[in-house]
């Protein structure tokens, strides 16, 4: 069939029903917005916990005895898996490190004679560190060397935004199967009553001996067509959103491009399929 | 007889089958039954010749309209085989039968025309259904509406037409293919007898060029004034043919 007819009669299907066409697209915008809102907030999850574990340091604090024989306990501990780099920190280092933390509180050092500060080493772990586990076991490594006194790391902090990020995934996971569900159920619906009312003119194409794809293109055009506007839309309200958002509280740029993608070809997905599987039943 | 000209249509898929067989149609001990029961066709044996204009004669609820709607594969019969312009319609597959469709032209009693397009796009909604080129698609429509009469009304809604100017609107949708067979199932049923009279005339003309026509009707002073074949049908049994 030629594409600018079937574009028309495509188009005549939505007028036909244009409140039903605007509701539909408006219920498959929100459902994508949901899904895209959740997929970006784990997002963003999964990048802090990578950044925060790229930056991951195990502290091990070692005796004034042990510093004084730093190459030989830097080496051991340089010799463990997982460690990438280990940096010793003299007991005046760490004191300079906590002037300047204190900032203009320094003046509370005053107080203290002698540097109460141990000397420490900064272990900086390695990508085949992958798991909690072996972290955990890499501190009990480093709590057995001779002269180490205290171990200290961000593991805990690190599992606690894991569990989020799973927690974020698998909620992910259930609105991406509400929505889905939704979506295509929209369209279902929506299609399945234009066939309702053009059924005069599908039994009169199916006579005059149009092939089954003639007969059912303006439909996939109309459902397709659906969720593409769901999709922009959903896009559109969660730009203003970001940019309500963005000039009150400070937070990380959002892909646009990817964004953009991303909600309209879930759009046209859910719409394409919707379709086919009204047409299934009906056609 | 003249030769009918050969619509764009035509060879695009009759050309593939190889039909040397005399008869446009040819049913076998045809047997449809609704339920279990209700028998609407028992073992209807009959031939319609290529270029015959054959009257279905029966009152309501005779078998006519089962019979043309195996015919255009609309239904499948429960026993028999059917063979429609040298294809057998019982067991063709289901991809074949747009084929087997656009040879065939059906005109109702009601017209079934799409009310919210006017005549010319009635009939463009067929050439477009069927995969025609945009640029034969308006001279075709405009021959098919001037030859029925039509042209005039062509950018009218099927509402603002009599039911005469209704039914030729729906027999120029029907011809408007260049079928090789017509199916008319009561095509003057709904319309005043000056209108069925002109119908009548159209479809002994199509006929004329070449067509076969299947005509159903219950109107057996009509069918009888024509002086063409009849085939009566009585509680779905052929109780009378013409040409036995």
């Amino acid at each position: 069939m030629n594409t600018g007819y079937l574009l028309r009669e495509g188009w005549r299907c939505i007028s036909r029903r244009r409140t039903q066409f605007i509701l539909a697209s408006l219920v498959i915008a929100a459902c994508i917005m949901l899904m895209t809102v959740f997929l970006i907030i784990t997002f963003a999850l999964s990048v802090l916990l990578n950044v925060i574990a790229k930056r991951g340091e195990i502290y091990a604090f070692v005796t004034d005895a042990a510093a004084a024989d730093c190459i030989s306990i830097v080496s051991q501990a340089s010799m463990l898996e997982g460690v990438q780099e280990v940096r010793f920190v003299t007991k005046d280092e760490a004191l300079a490190e906590l002037r300047t933390d204190l900032g203009d509180d320094v003046d509370l050092l005053n107080a203290i004679d002698s540097n109460p500060l141990p000397a420490s080493l900064r272990l900086t772990l390695g990508p085949g560190l992958s798991s909690f586990e072996q972290l955990a076991n890499l501190e009990q490594k480093l709590r057995l060397l001779p002269g180490v006194t205290e171990v200290w790391s961000s593991k805990d902090a690190i599992m606690q935004l894991a569990r989020a990020v799973r927690t974020a995934s698998f909620v992910d996971g259930v609105v991406l199967l509400i929505t889905v569900v939704s979506s295509i159920f929209i369209v279902f619906q929506a299609v399945d009553s234009s066939v309702s009312s053009h059924r005069q003119e599908i039994e009169i194409m199916e006579l005059v001996g149009a092939s089954p794809l003639t007969v059912r293109l303006p439909f996939i055009l109309q459902g397709t067509a659906q969720g593409i506007c769901g999709g922009l839309i959903a896009f559109l309200i969660l730009i203003v959103i970001y940019i309500i958002t963005r000039s009150s509280v400070p937070i990380p740029e959002i892909p646009m491009i990817q964004t953009f993608a991303l909600d309209v070809s879930l759009g046209l997905t859910f719409g394409f399929v919707g379709s086919i599987f009204a047409l299934r039943r009906r056609v | 007889m003249p030769q009918r000209e050969k619509h764009p249509l035509q060879s695009t898929h009759s050309d593939l089958i190889t039909d040397i067989s005399p008869y446009a149609v040819v049913l076998t001990e045809v047997s449809k039954f609704y339920g279990d029961s209700w028998p609407a066709l028992t073992d209807v044996s009959l031939t319609v010749q290529k270029g015959d204009f054959v009257f279905l004669l029966g009152a309501t609820g005779a078998g006519k309209t089962t019979l043309l709607r195996l015919l255009y594969r609309h239904e499948l019969p429960d026993s028999g085989e059917i063979r429609v312009l040298g294809e057998d319609v019982v067991t063709m597959p289901q991809k074949r039968i747009p084929q087997l469709r656009r040879r065939i032209g059906v005109i109702f009693q009601d017209f079934r025309l799409l009310p919210d397009r006017t005549i010319y796009e009635n009939l463009e909604f067929v050439l477009r259904a069927v995969g025609l080129q945009s640029d034969t698609i308006a001279p075709r429509i405009q021959e098919t509406l001037g030859r029925l009469g039509l042209l005039h009304k062509r950018d009218c809604f099927p509402h603002q037409l009599s039911g005469g100017e209704q039914q030729k609107a729906s027999i120029a949708r029907a011809l408007v293919k260049s079928p090789d067979l017509i199916l008319a199932d009561e095509p003057t049923g709904n319309i005043d007898p000056q209108a069925s009279g002109d119908i009548l005339n159209i479809l002994k003309d199509i006929n004329y060029e070449g067509a076969t026509v299947l005509m159903a009707t219950h109107d057996a002073k009509l069918a009888e004034a024509t002086g063409r074949r009849r085939i009566v049908l009585d509680a779905g049994r052929v109780v009378r043919d013409d040409l036995s």
